[in-house]
């Protein structure tokens, strides 16, 4: 269908005082489910309307499959766009709503109706056909939503945080049924959201923001295993990565207090008498602790300061020099003030260098 | 081509043409009517007080004359008068005593209303009798007042006969030192039904149970009225000044239809609009004059359109 | 303001269904004495502001003799509509045709103004554009302008394009004058619609004007009547304007034709209050019947 590229696009606003999206490249595949995840502010709705057209880029160019799109209005993309607050048009019923698309592109009628059926069945809200979107509830807005973008069968889908404003319950409802519909309309989908769970579970693969600029585009799975920065290793998992200060010197991390720990993974760069800051990274859920000494390589000593049962896993606070380190563990016998040993295997120890980036 | 350059200079680099054409495409009209009918005309009037004319024909350049001579028309302001406070004291006094009188009066009434009215049973039907002189025409409001005052049909003389004091009744329109407050008192009575709804839809916005906590904490109505539902309703209040305010500076067919073209017996009760109006189109022509008296009008409103402009 | 009472009323609106909401709601449904003391100043005052409105009416329907003799008096009353019949056709301002005129001038000068207005308040409230603040400054000028100061340069520009002293005239100049409002009025209510419904449209395909047509003038359907139903009061209520320029007896308008219904010597006040009640019933009933649209458009105008 479409394989959407941005080549260097960067948006100012206000006459260059705030940049919004500064160079980013990036390739959608052909059917591919993308997903734009970062904080608030980061520019990924911003790069989501740039792809619609409802901004136009300072600098760089947007292509769909060979066609340069940059300055095409979003009339001209054929593209469809869901919006955090639905954007149903108030005065029109959900029937009038969903019919507008084609109505505005001079669908003839009888075929309107047969794709305004098609689309409902597959939602689900053939019932409300005739309700006014101040009658619906927030879970069948988002239908209608959906409903409106999809009866177009646009090239590109865009969908601008969508289960935001759904409660809780919802929004798992909604997330599995959204990837069913992807996976069932094959359209190439750019998907904004700040939630690193809807993210990792839906995307086909995610791109990271912050600060306008793509930080990693990776698979979900990659992302979690490889992240390639500190900051988006922090961004991505539950509680976020430990992160903690040392020294590299010779094939070992130096953490303070004289603990080292071993690292393989540096064997092969250049010289190993060169020390260098570094941060260890380990994920709290790769931690084991250890109330008696251990005999493990691997290991790191604190206090713990607290304990937070939260019924599947339990949060294990530990004091390591004044680091906050945190333990994600099933069951744990520790309470505070008892000195624990921290064990994590070579594989789920991250290395980053001084800028942040991840160590080979 | 003009309008692009300025476009091309004020805006970002990467212009949307498709949205600067429709937003020329949606503002023409409307303001193409709205410059050549009102702007235009206005900066004319602003010129052509500087002008001689000739009727309806602008002659040379004269300066302030036109302004001096209006100045110092007793018709506008007749000093003498002014410092006797006897009337007529010229159009420009008489309006803005008016809107002295006026704007107070029905802003306190309107107020007055609004509360009495607030929590009765039936408040739609009453607010609706009172409002009901502010939708009906000015210059039926003009005869009313005609009537009202009339020395036989009139229902205010009846009042004097009927409480007693015979000898009071006359056609007030033709008094002349007391015809502009009979008016004034007119005005007031239609406006009233304007500042009340003003009111009465700034109290509807008050959440009751404040005033039922202010109640607990032990206010009286006269503390709860100060504390609470003041402070709620003075920023209706600015709304209602300045209309008001405006409402007098424009007033012309209620005068008109009491007291003529003349403004009552001797001008007593002339308006500056009723001077706007005889200087252009009654003979002798003066547009000159006339442009003066619309321009000292404007004067007044200015500070008024600056504070709507600080407003929004 | 009786204390006991106003207290009770917003108890019944917050507890209405218990006990104590109930015993209020029968306290107020028999006024103790200071309320029924409300009641009967509110309606009095109410009835004393429609007296002079009455008097008009009462005069309309009686023969002059009768109004001298005061309209007050209600015995031996003698109705009848030979006011009305002779003001419709009173030789030097026929009402008849005045209100026909009337008529003519408003229908277009509203539906007009209410349209080109609702075009350009769209601009105003969306988007950025050069002078949009000077434009903006100068029609809340001409808000607070007087009307008497573009009477001259109107008048010289009828005359110049053969338009003095004709419907087509008039209407132009009050959709002219009467732009300023309901461009600020309809771009104030225009600032409420969100965004994402434009950029919605957008992006299901609609062009600007498309979007105006299906979105923002739907949208703003509310505001359309409340700009259409007080532009029509004003406009049918006007008087300066007309008296300047509608000069020949054929197409005077009703207000300004009332003047002309007073005679000579004696006013004969029959013909003035039929004259009268035909002009101002007009907008009366326009008042009652959109009040929602009036007075909601009354208070969002000033109030903004």
């Amino acid at each position: 269908m479409t394989h959407i590229s941005l080549q260097g696009v960067t948006k100012y606003f206000e006459g260059g005082d705030i940049v919004a999206n500064d160079s980013i490249d990036l390739e959608v595949e052909d059917g591919e489910f993308l997903v734009l995840l970062g904080p608030s502010g980061c520019g990924k709705t911003t790069a989501l309307r740039l792809v619609a057209g409802l901004e136009h880029p300072s600098e760089g160019d947007i292509h769909f499959d060979d066609e340069r799109v940059t300055d095409h209005s979003p009339s001209d993309r054929n593209v469809a766009m869901v919006f955090q607050n639905y954007a149903l048009y108030p005065h029109m019923t959900v029937r009038e709503n969903i019919e507008y698309p084609l109505k505005i592109r001079d669908v003839p009628p009888e075929e309107r109706d047969e794709r305004i059926e098609e689309t409902t069945e597959l939602l689900h809200i053939e019932d409300l056909l005739d309700k006014k979107p101040a009658e619906l509830s927030g879970g069948q807005r988002q239908r209608t939503s959906l409903a409106r973008a999809i009866v177009r069968k646009p090239a590109v889908f865009l969908l601008d945080e969508p289960l935001s404003n759904l409660d809780a319950k919802l929004r798992m409802e909604m997330r599995t049924e959204l990837k069913r519909l992807q996976d069932e309309l094959d359209v190439t989908t750019i998907y904004v959201t700040h939630n690193q769970e809807e993210a990792m579970s839906m995307g086909d693969r995610i791109a990271v923001m912050n600060q306008g600029t793509v930080r990693q585009v990776a698979e979900p799975e990659e992302l979690y295993n490889r992240p390639r920065t500190t900051w988006v290793a922090q961004f991505i998992g539950s509680p976020p990565m430990n992160l903690i200060g040392g020294t590299k010197r010779n094939g070992t991390v130096e953490l303070a207090e004289g603990t080292s720990v071993p690292v393989d993974a540096s064997s092969d760069s250049g010289s190993d008498t060169d020390s260098a800051p570094v941060s260890l990274g380990v994920r709290p859920e790769d931690f084991s602790v250890h109330g008696d000494s251990t005999d493990a390589d691997r290991a790191i000593t604190g206090t713990v300061e607290t304990v937070e049962p939260l019924g599947e896993f339990t949060i294990v606070n530990v004091d390591v020099d004044g680091t906050s380190v945190k333990a994600k563990v099933p069951t744990t016998g520790v309470e505070r003030g008892d000195r624990v040993h921290l064990t994590f295997e070579n594989h789920d120890a991250y290395l980053y260098d001084e800028r942040g980036e991840l160590l080979p | 081509m003009s309008i692009q350059e300025t476009l091309d200079a004020n805006v970002d680099a990467d212009v949307d043409w498709e949205k600067a054409r429709a937003i020329l495409v949606f503002l023409l009209p409307g303001l193409t009517l709205f410059g050549v009918f009102s702007v235009g005309p206005m900066a004319y009037s602003v010129v052509g007080s500087f002008f001689a004319w000739d009727a309806f024909e602008m002659g040379a350049f004269v300066g302030l004359q036109n302004w001096s001579e209006t100045l110092t028309d007793p018709l506008i302001i007749n000093w003498d008068n002014l410092l006797a406070f006897t009337f007529p004291m010229g159009a420009l006094p008489q309006n803005l005593l008016w809107m002295v009188l006026h704007v107070p009066l029905s802003t306190v009434l309107g107020l007055v209303l609004a509360l009495l009215f607030a929590d009765l049973r039936g408040k739609r039907i009453l607010r609706s009798l009172v409002f009901l002189g502010f939708t009906t025409p000015t210059v039926v409001i003009g005869l009313v007042l005609l009537f009202v005052y009339d020395p036989q049909a009139g229902v205010f003389n009846e009042l004097l006969r009927v409480v007693g004091m015979e000898g009071q009744v006359r056609n007030w329109l033709q008094e002349p030192q007391i015809a502009i407050y009979c008016l004034v008192a007119g005005g007031v009575w239609v406006q009233t039904g304007f500042s009340m709804l003003l009111y009465s839809s700034a109290l509807a916005g008050i959440d009751p149970s404040l005033l039922e906590s202010a109640r607990i904490d032990g206010a009286g109505p006269f503390r709860r009225f100060k504390d609470i539902i003041w402070p709620l309703v003075k920023p209706v209040t600015a709304v209602v000044v300045i209309m008001g305010m405006i409402w007098v500076l424009r007033i012309f067919a209620i005068v008109y239809a009491a007291g003529g073209p003349s403004g009552g017996p001797n001008h007593v009760y002339s308006v500056l609009g009723l001077e706007v109006f005889r200087a252009a189109f009654s003979i002798p022509v003066e547009y000159g004059k006339a442009m003066v008296v619309a321009l000292i009008e404007l004067m007044f409103a200015l500070p008024l359109a600056a504070y709507i402009a600080r407003m929004d | 303001m009786d204390e006991q009472h106003s207290i009770a009323d917003s108890a019944t609106k917050t507890a209405s269904n218990d006990e104590q909401g109930l015993r209020t709601r029968i306290e107020r449904a028999l006024p103790t004495l200071p309320r029924a003391g409300r009641y009967a100043i509110a309606i009095a005052l109410a009835l004393l502001w429609v007296v002079p409105l009455i008097g008009m009416v009462m005069a309309s329907v009686r023969p002059l003799s009768e109004i001298i003799d005061g309209w007050w008096h209600l015995r031996g009353m003698t109705i009848t509509f030979e006011n009305y019949r002779e003001a419709w056709s009173f030789s030097s301002a026929p009402m008849g045709r005045a209100m026909l005129n009337t008529f003519v001038v408003t229908v277009p000068s509203v539906l007009v103004v209410t349209l080109l207005g609702a075009m350009a308040a769209y601009p105003f409230s969306r988007f950025e554009f050069p002078l949009r603040k000077t434009l903006f400054f100068v029609m809340i000028m001409v808000m607070a302008a007087p009307p008497e100061l573009v009477a001259m340069g109107n008048y010289n520009t009828l005359r110049s394009i053969g338009l003095f002293d004709t419907y087509l005239g008039l209407i132009l100049v009050h959709v002219g004058w009467g732009m300023g409002w309901v461009v600020m009025f309809l771009r104030n209510y225009l600032l409420g619609l969100p965004d994402e419904l434009e950029e919605a449209a957008r992006v299901d395909g609609a062009s600007r004007y498309q979007i105006f047509r299906t979105i923002v003038l739907p949208y703003a359907s509310p505001a359309l009547v409340s700009v259409a139903v007080i532009q029509f009061t004003w406009v049918w209520n006007a008087f300066f304007f007309p008296m300047v320029f509608m000069r020949s007896s054929d197409s005077v308008l009703a207000p300004q034709a009332l003047p002309l219904l007073k005679g000579r010597l004696q006013i004969d006040w029959g013909l003035v209050a039929a004259g009268s009640v035909m002009t101002m019933i007009v907008p009366i009933l326009v008042f009652v019947f959109l009040q929602r649209y009036y007075k909601r458009g009354m208070v969002a105008a000033v109030a903004d």
